[in-house]
């Protein structure tokens, strides 16, 4: 109702006023000027000003002293961050490699150890594991099922595939894991937030889960395969004198040498790509490939439309990590048709070969990954 | 504007960082603080507090102070947010007052018309009359006349205290000019009659 009225009035200058108006002012002033006033003593005055003081010099010693608190525990972090990052890192893989070599003995059969100690023995050549409900229940061959405890610290189970076997594996975040034989993996029974990281011995192809703000690593004893989700193929045996990586999707990221603090490079592989990292020279190689050759061992066979032997062979001791010798390199040409299915042992598939082709077959002495393929020598 | 050269200085003195300059600026302006305070409230501990608030801010934002400000304004205006705010917390409190607007109201004034001063005797009567009359008017009307006849305010410091417009604030004095001019006409009149 103010705001109305003051709309309809106008603004008035001194020199409007009227002079009743001028003399109501003078008066009022002049009133004004006898008002009578609350006032503090001196004392009062002083008091307040020495709180004054006092709360000021408080708030300088509250802000120096939040101020170098501050400082002492941003460098005190930022310490313990870089030493934690150090120690915990190197930890990481470093406890998964520790657990590995810790079963050292490879089974007669597929076997899973849990954190706790057990193990169980997996009877099938082809076994399944499958990690559910955050990786406490344990579900393998879709026969029986196994609980563990996955509360407090990280701890790890391992999963060791002997010679002539493979498994399956389902992590706890839907990663899905095929285990070659003669592999070791070890990884978490659950993934803590932001951290997914395994260590692989021996073979393994990788279809991971993509999950944007947790990298999948998979670490071996030379390089370090860091991935959001896709799929690759990971040979890291210890008897190889190199580690490689294949991918068949996606982008992953190589990183070598990580134990060499200064001396780590990082690679980014495309589709297509195969890097094989050489021990010796130390030195990470890139090339194409046919990305086939060296994942189809994980559905276990093998469809040959007329190939030479060289390459059949070279198929089947990808797929087995076997090395079988030619011993008349000519043979290598002469060209085959048919299907490879893919048996549990090598040595089933070698007699198969052997009998198609009349060729022999040998086991090298004292070593299950050796063979041998040579001519008859009792002549017919 | 009412800059006052001393008081100036001071203010100039502190924002450089004269470590001196702030208890002279205490000391020039905590009794008015003091009184134009005790305006607002009864309070006497709460005025203190203002006070003491308003010092450690002026402490800790020395530096981003305008050189230009007129102090005395500066430090009323901020005093009377303090108890603005204050006075609102209590309000807040309090379901016994009905303060639709809850502003901050002034106190009624308390004239000393000394016989020194004033030495007629009518005009001793009148300003007896208009002081009356100034108490009577609405809480804003009173508060604009405080501060342009006695703290020497201009239209413009007045309108930002009082977080007003300029216009709004001339026609607030205009108003309690017409309503006291009305009142005292009778005085008026007996005043030129005596003369």
């Amino acid at each position: 109702m103010k705001r109305k009225s003051n709309k309809q009035e106008p603004i008035p200058d001194p020199e409007h006023l009227t002079e009743q108006e001028r003399v109501a002012g003078e008066r009022s002033r002049l009133l004004f000027k006898t008002l009578r006033n609350e006032t503090f003593s001196a004392t009062e005055k002083d008091a307040l000003w020495n709180q004054v003081g006092e709360t000021i010099s408080q708030k300088k010693q509250r802000s120096f002293n939040t101020f170098w608190i501050a400082a002492a525990a941003s460098v005190t972090l930022l310490l313990l961050a870089g030493v934690g990052y150090l120690v915990f890192y190197e930890d990481s893989a470093r406890v998964m490699q520790d657990v590995a070599s810790k079963a050292r003995d490879i089974p007669e059969e597929t076997r899973l150890i849990l954190a706790d100690k057990r193990s169980i023995n997996l009877r099938k050549e082809n076994s399944s594991v499958v990690y559910q409900q955050n990786g406490a229940l344990i579900q393998v061959d879709s026969s029986s099922t196994i609980g563990q405890q996955v509360a407090g610290d990280q701890q790890f189970n391992t999963l060791i595939v002997p010679y002539g076997k493979r498994s399956v594996l389902t992590l706890s975040d839907g990663t899905r894991i095929w285990l070659n034989s003669g592999s070791k993996l070890v990884y978490p029974t659950h993934f803590d937030k932001g951290q997914r990281e395994v260590y692989l011995e021996g073979q393994a192809y990788f279809a991971v889960t993509h999950a944007e703000n947790a990298p999948f690593y998979v670490h071996t004893k030379d390089m370090e395969v860091k991935v959001l989700g896709t799929e690759f193929d990971v040979s890291a045996y210890d008897d190889d004198a190199y580690t490689a990586t294949v991918l068949t999707k996606g982008s992953v990221e190589l990183t070598t040498q990580r134990q060499t603090l200064f001396g780590s490079k990082k690679t980014k592989i495309t589709p297509g790509t195969r890097a094989i990292f050489d021990q010796q020279q130390a030195v990470l190689q890139t090339q194409q490939v046919d990305v086939q050759e060296y994942v189809s061992w994980k559905d276990g066979s093998l469809v040959l439309n007329v190939a030479p032997l060289g390459e059949i062979l070279r198929k089947v001791m990808r797929y087995y990590r076997v090395d079988i010798e030619l011993k008349q390199p000519e043979l290598a040409g002469v060209k085959f048709r048919g299907s490879l299915i893919l048996q549990d042992d090598v040595r089933d598939v070698l007699k198969g070969l052997a009998l198609t082709t009349g060729l022999n077959y040998k086991q090298q002495p004292n070593n299950e990954r050796r063979y041998v393929l040579e001519e008859s020598t009792i002549k017919q | 504007m009412t800059h006052s050269d001393p008081d100036h200085d001071t203010w100039l003195r502190f924002i450089s960082g004269d470590p001196d300059a702030f208890s002279d600026l205490y000391d020039q302006y905590a009794d008015v603080l003091y009184a134009f305070g005790m305006r607002y409230s009864s309070d006497r501990d709460l005025v203190k507090d203002c006070i003491h608030d308003l010092f450690i801010d002026l402490h800790g934002y020395r530096k981003n102070l305008a050189r230009d400000a007129n102090a005395k304004f500066y430090l009323l205006k901020s005093l009377r947010r303090k108890l603005h705010l204050a006075h609102r917390k209590s309000s807040m409190l309090r379901f016994d007052r009905w303060d639709t607007e809850d502003s901050l109201a002034i106190n009624a004034f308390t004239f000393s018309i000394e016989q020194e001063l004033i030495m007629d005797e009518k005009e001793r009567e009148i300003l007896q009359h208009l002081a009356a009359e100034i108490n009577l008017l609405p809480d804003r009307q009173r508060e604009i006349l405080y501060l342009r006849f006695h703290q020497d305010l201009d239209y413009d410091e007045i309108a930002a205290i009082m977080q007003i417009s300029v216009p709004t604030c001339r026609t607030f004095v205009y108003r309690a000019l017409k309503e006291l001019r009305g009142k005292l006409e009778f005085g008026a009149i007996f005043l030129i009659m005596c003369c």
